[in-house]
């Protein structure tokens, strides 16, 4: 069965177990396939995205000690460390406060920069399951969102045990969290189809990737809080008001202003299509270039 | 049934014989160019294969053989032209057998199922079969690093084959097994060609291709150098390459 290439039109007889299928498959008009059939599939397939999460997380964890406990340590640790960077850097402890909107912007820069780091791995060590099935290989960057996403999920039960300890009392506009992890999760997917698109053609891509990475996260208001010198960045940092916006939910308790809804949502939009259409594009070329 | 009309196949490649020294990289990034060459792969290839019969294709290496089968599987669209299959397809592709090293056979088995369409119940159904016929035993559960090659060959095609394809495409996938593991092999694609099902086979092993194949295509850089009856178009074959039939060219599946 031809993925993304194909017309599926069911022609068995209904005796057959599997059920008869027909494809063709043509030469791609603008090098992108066609859009309806591709989703379909994609679709169709989504129980195997979410078996390689499973099983390519149980993998990650096989030779640990402490397994998936590891989902919950690791975002704690790394707020730790950097909770502390800064501290050291103002020359004092922070108020509470402080720790839990430094804690609510690194969940979201992890979930986004986890997405990249494992997004350019997806494509290139697939190796044997791109040259050998056809499918629609979005599925693979997918499946590293579906395991990124389970963990950002987590991270938000901790994130709302630190809100209680610094003193954030629950808020009704906690409830729009919830559309505004879709935005967080849509951007992240445009980010991991973009890296594992560039990883096939330019290895060097994980190679720059730590740096830009760092960059990136020291441009975002997670390590100091934003002023007016700052909103510039609106307008050059795409995850700028993506997670101002989520800290405005959970830390100040309020729906983000209709500026910064609207910047995240114009840059979301613009990462996600971009990096499907990318990826989408190029998705011929995986089975020669890896 | 497998109808391939007029296809060609080019795809671009970067063509380095080794890996860029430090100062070609610097100057080649100055030039901002990189080593690209477009490969023409199949031409203008024209052929069916009704249900029930299994179709050799042979030629030397590089004449565009594995292309043009996965170009068959979907993998990789043609160009120009355009291919119609109908039935479920079985593949198994010399060039990567669809596998994780770093998870279980079992989990292998599943997945490559999935990613091949089919529901996690008609995988279970037939989990037990795949298992039985490729011998592994308690390799099953251990990650697949941890297995041979032939192992590896053996799982892929029990996989394939188990998986009741309309279509079975085969390329010079056995040549890992041992002797045994290929007699088995054999028969297994025989049944599965008896059972209405149509099948590609490519291989350097003429003998088995006389034996299994009813229609044989020979591809020459991409092109159909003769496409007929297996004996008329093997001995041609032979003659071009100047060898005749021995036991090396016999046996290799």
């Amino acid at each position: 069965m031809a993925a993304g290439t194909s017309t599926p039109d069911v022609a068995g007889a209904p005796s057959d177990p599997f059920g008869g299928v027909s494809t063709i498959s043509k030469p791609y008009r603008a090098g992108v396939p066609p859009l309806v059939p591709y989703f379909k599939e994609l679709w169709a397939r989504r129980q195997f995205a979410r078996e390689m999460a499973r099983s390519t997380m149980r993998a990650s964890y096989a030779d640990t000690l402490l397994g998936r406990v590891w989902d919950l340590l690791n975002p704690v640790f790394t707020g730790m460390i950097f909770y502390l960077l800064v501290a050291v850097i103002s020359g004092g402890l922070k108020e509470a406060d402080f720790f839990a909107w430094l804690m609510s912007g690194l969940f979201v820069f992890t979930f986004v920069s986890t997405a990249m780091t494992d997004g350019v791995k997806s494509i290139v060590q697939a190796g044997g399951i791109i040259l050998n099935t056809p499918f629609p290989k979005a599925l693979l960057p997918l499946s590293n969102i579906w395991i990124e996403l389970q963990r950002f999920l987590l991270s938000m039960i901790i994130l709302f045990g630190i809100c209680l300890w610094a003193g954030i009392t629950p808020s009704v506009a906690w409830f729009v969290a919830i559309p505004w992890i879709v935005i967080i999760t849509l951007f992240a997917i445009g980010c991991s189809m973009m890296m594992a698109c560039a990883q096939v053609y330019f290895r060097d891509a994980g190679q720059l990737i730590p740096y830009i990475l760092r960059l990136w996260l020291y441009a975002c208001p997670i390590l100091w809080l934003p002023m007016k010198e700052t909103q510039f960045l609106t307008y050059t940092n795409p995850l700028y008001c993506v997670i101002l916006g989520f800290d405005e939910i959970i830390i100040k308790g309020q729906v983000p202003s209709l500026a910064t809804t609207g910047a995240a949502l114009a840059w979301t939009l613009a990462v996600f299509i971009f990096g499907v259409w990318v990826f989408m594009s190029r998705e011929r070329d995986f089975a020669i270039r890896i | 049934m497998i109808s391939v009309r007029d296809v060609s196949i080019t795809y671009k490649t970067t063509f380095e014989k080794a890996p860029p020294s430090f100062r070609k990289s610097v100057v080649r990034m100055g030039r901002g160019s990189r080593n690209i060459r477009l490969v023409e792969a199949v031409r203008n290839v024209s052929f069916e294969v009704y249900p029930g019969q299994t179709l050799g294709l042979i030629g030397r290496n590089g004449a565009g053989k594995s292309t043009l089968v996965r170009a068959i599987a979907g993998i990789l669209p043609p160009t120009k032209g355009e291919i119609e299959t109908r039935g479920r397809m079985g593949t198994l592709l010399a060039l990567g057998v669809g596998f994780n090293r770093e998870i279980s056979g079992r989990d292998n088995v599943i997945l490559g199922g999935l990613a091949n369409g089919y529901t996690r119940d008609e995988i279970e159904a037939k989990y037990q079969e795949i298992a039985d016929w490729s011998e592994l035993g308690d390799f099953l559960e251990m990650p697949m690093r941890t297995y041979s090659s032939g192992m590896f060959g053996r799982l892929a095609f029990s996989v394939a084959v188990h998986l009741d394809p309309d279509i079975l495409l085969v390329d010079e996938a056995l040549s890992a097994g041992d002797a045994a593991f290929r007699e088995k092999a054999q028969a297994k694609m025989e049944n599965v060609a008896k059972n209405a099902g149509a099948m590609v086979l490519v291989s350097h092993g003429l003998g088995i291709v006389r034996e299994m194949c009813d229609y044989v295509v020979w591809l020459e850089q991409g092109e159909v150098m003769m496409a007929g009856d297996p004996t008329d178009v093997i001995i041609a074959y032979e003659e071009n390459q100047g060898v005749t039939e021995t036991t090396i060219t016999r046996e290799d599946i």
